[in-house]
């Protein structure tokens, strides 16, 4: 205590210089934006660039009465939860697998992170092409089984267009899941199933009693970050489907870009970005009070 | 703090970060003062967007084109160095943007001060960005080189509201039928004059792996342009007029899209995902047997379909029972930004030397059959126009075009000029029309009455 009651003010001043830059950073990159989010959301501007004038809460209003932007959350939640339950069984599936010291395992470990390394614009485009009712091979394979006499245009329909989007958005992202996951294993004490194995339990008695409860802080922060990255994903919707057919697949990221740059009203994207990250802040802070986990 | 709580607050912290930063991301194209990205080709020096001022005697001009085929971009900077080496007192930099930039990040750069002086432009497009503030009256400019080369009147008319001209046409752009003869010959078929010829033959050639025609159908700015060369031939060319009001919802229109919809039964499956690139695709490629586009169709024929250039047959926009001869046609354009003198004096001289019919045709060129004179002089014999190999192989077709040309129309341009069509063609509302028939189910006069009330909306 003496110490520090003795320190220079330079000294005092050295930790919050360290911590200036990332500060200012932070400040610039997100809070700046953010605020003329707020201020535009307040306004009545159409084009980007011109001006608007004041309108209080009339684009909060439009929004909140807008079908459209509540028929692209619907879209958006069919998205979170398509994304979160198929990552999470892929991940849980191949981190299990890969949580051995086979040779194979080892192997696997390394190489099954490519497609999550393969930039968005990649993945896109190679679906694309899979996928595609002219040449894709998709379409290929199965006229060449007999399974199909016509090719059939997945990405375009708008049943199947949504599934096709959440299959390819998973097998982009499962294996940073399953990367989480198998560090999560790692570090479970082996002790643990070594007793339970002399308790007479099965392997899925231990999977759930010892596993997943283990896995805890991992799931919890997955849940939380996971469902925030899927339901911000605009880039691979926007190259594959545009948000269509006739609004098929129109997130509430696309429907705040389309609002914006296609339909020309700044200041409803604007007002809906701020609703949107309003809920997103509701459905967080609720997540934390219900499912963080609890104290050993 | 105990750890458990630490882990619930890093986790809530980067949470928060994430939904602000979603949601500023949202926006970012509004405020942002960094000029689009260009691309690397430009003639001349590589100044940025904003040096553009005069220095050491020369005056700098920039020019923004959204011509990114690297062809075109090779052309467009030969003729701009030809006009630097004739002109050294100024100094003409393009420099290659995308069309996915111009509604995003023009706007930010321009009213940052990285603007260029001089900006492509189509007409829908310069009724939004005239909302700026920015775009300089050429009423002088297109006076001086109407009178020597007189301007096809239905490329100035988009140009001309609120007392001036607005932009500089610079080439037109015109929709008609191609069809392989090789196939319709085959097929004992005669190219279709008529919209029932043209329903008759597209289901007579469809037949095995092989389309009657491929026809876009996707929520995209090829798919407006088709739909309405059919809305022309239906006769339902209005769909706003001068005061913006919305006149969409009519017989005619109905009976566009019912053809339209009826049409691609005999169109690939994937055609909702087609835009402007797939049709020729499949054309070329000997999978459709009619598409109805722009002239782009003549350069990469012989090469992509492996076929005599006399297998690529044209005709103008089939004619529905009481409509009128037509397509959608329109020029693109050259906006001037800079309000400086000087650079005007100079932008002046550059019209000039790009009108010149012995410099205009290998402006034009840069995508030849595409890009069409929309000067007297430049479509005459002997311009520099038909001096290009693929013109002068397709003569036959490109005079066909030219034809066209003459009776084409383009939304929001044919009844007094709408001054909100923008709203209108950014959202894609005639493509949007079609998708209701085509994706939800709609009959084609509740998709046209949907149409209607979201323009409505949109133009309120």
């Amino acid at each position: 205590m003496e110490f520090a009651g003795k320190r220079s003010g330079w000294t005092k001043l050295l930790p919050y210089a360290l911590v200036a830059p990332i500060i200012i950073w932070i400040l610039a990159t997100i809070f700046w934006p953010l605020g003329n989010v707020i201020k535009e959301s307040f306004y009545n501007t159409g084009f980007v660039g011109t001006k608007g004038s004041f309108v209080g809460v009339d684009n909060y209003k439009t929004v909140l009465s807008s079908q459209g932007y509540w028929t692209a959350w619907g879209k958006s939640l069919y998205w979170v939860i398509g994304n979160s339950l198929l990552q999470s069984v892929l991940a849980f599936l191949t981190a299990l697998l890969l949580n051995r010291s086979s040779r194979i395992a080892q192997f696997f470990r390394t190489w099954m992170i490519i497609p999550w390394i393969i930039p968005t614009i990649v993945v896109a485009i190679f679906w694309q092409w899979i996928f595609n009712g002219s040449y894709g091979i998709f379409n290929h394979a199965l006229i060449s089984m007999g399974l199909l006499d016509k090719p059939i245009n997945l990405i375009g329909d708008s049943v199947w267009s949504m599934p096709i989007l959440i299959f390819i958005n998973t097998w982009h992202w499962f294996p940073f899941m399953t990367i989480i996951v198998l560090a999560g294993l790692t570090i479970i004490d082996k002790e643990m199933y070594e007793a339970a194995d002399v308790d007479g339990a099965s392997k899925w008695t231990q999977f759930w009693t010892i596993t997943f409860p283990s896995l805890g802080k991992i799931m919890f922060a997955l849940g939380l970050v996971g469902t925030l990255w899927s339901f911000n994903v605009f880039d691979l919707i926007e190259i594959l489907t545009g948000g269509g057919p006739a609004g098929a697949t129109t997130t509430v990221p696309l429907f705040v870009y389309q609002t914006a740059f296609e339909n020309f009203h700044i200041g409803q994207a604007s007002a809906a970005s701020i609703v949107t990250a309003f809920l997103l802040l509701v459905f967080v802070t609720v997540f934390i009070k219900f499912g963080s986990p609890k104290d050993e | 703090m105990r750890k458990k709580n630490w882990y619930i607050v890093g986790s809530a912290l980067l949470a928060s970060q994430m939904i602000l930063a979603g949601c500023s991301s949202s926006n970012s194209g509004n405020g942002a003062a960094s000029a689009p990205a260009s691309g690397s080709a430009s003639a001349g020096s590589s100044a940025s967007a904003g040096s553009s001022e005069s220095s050491g005697g020369v005056t700098q001009i920039t020019l923004w084109h959204m011509e990114e085929p690297p062809n075109r971009v090779k052309r467009i900077n030969e003729v701009i160095d030809q006009f630097n080496k004739a002109n050294p007192d100024i100094k003409v930099t393009a420099k290659v943007q995308s069309w996915d930039d111009a509604y995003t990040k023009f706007p930010a750069a321009i009213q940052s001060g990285n603007g260029p002086d001089l900006l492509f432009t189509i007409p829908d497009y310069t009724t939004v960005i005239k909302q700026l503030g920015v775009v300089q009256p050429v009423d002088d400019i297109v006076k001086s080189l109407d009178e020597k080369h007189h301007f096809l009147q239905s490329a100035v008319t988009p140009y001309q509201y609120d007392d001036h001209t607005w932009a500089v046409p610079a080439y037109g752009m015109v929709q008609v039928l191609w069809y392989r003869k090789d196939l319709l010959d085959a097929a004992g078929i005669a190219p279709p004059k008529t919209w029932d010829e043209l329903t008759a033959a597209a289901d007579k050639l469809t037949k095995g792996s092989q389309y009657g025609i491929a026809l876009p159908a996707s929520k995209s700015m090829a798919t407006d342009q088709v739909l309405y060369s059919f809305l022309v031939t239906a006769g339902a060319k209005d769909i706003i007029d001068g005061s913006n009001k919305v006149t969409f919802n009519n017989d005619k229109t109905v009976k566009a899209y019912e053809t339209y919809a009826k049409l691609l039964k005999d169109s690939p499956a994937d055609s909702n995902t087609y835009t402007w690139g797939e049709p020729q695709a499949q054309f070329n490629a000997g999978t459709a047997a009619m598409a109805i586009e722009k002239g782009q169709y003549l350069s990469t024929f012989e090469s992509e379909s492996g076929r005599p250039a006399s297998d690529l047959g044209i005709a103008p926009m089939p004619v529905a029972s009481g409509g009128e001869e037509g397509s959608i046609y329109y020029s693109n354009a050259i906006m001037m930004l800079t309000k400086d003198a000087k650079k005007q004096e100079a932008i002046q001289k550059f019209f000039d030397f790009l009108y010149d019919p012995s410099n205009y045709g290998n402006f034009l060129n840069a995508e030849p059959g595409l890009f069409l004179p929309v000067t007297e002089d430049g479509a005459a014999e002997g311009s520099s126009f038909w001096n290009d190999p693929v013109i002068t192989k397709y003569k036959d077709q490109v005079q066909v075009l030219l034809d066209a040309s003459k009776k084409g129309q383009l939304f929001g341009f044919t009844n007094g000029v709408a001054g909100k069509i923008g709203q209108i063609s950014g959202p894609n509302y005639l493509a949007q029309t079609l998708e209701q028939i085509t994706s939800k189910g709609m009959s084609a006069a509740d998709a046209v009455a949907w149409g209607q009330s979201q323009m409505e909306s949109a133009v309120k």
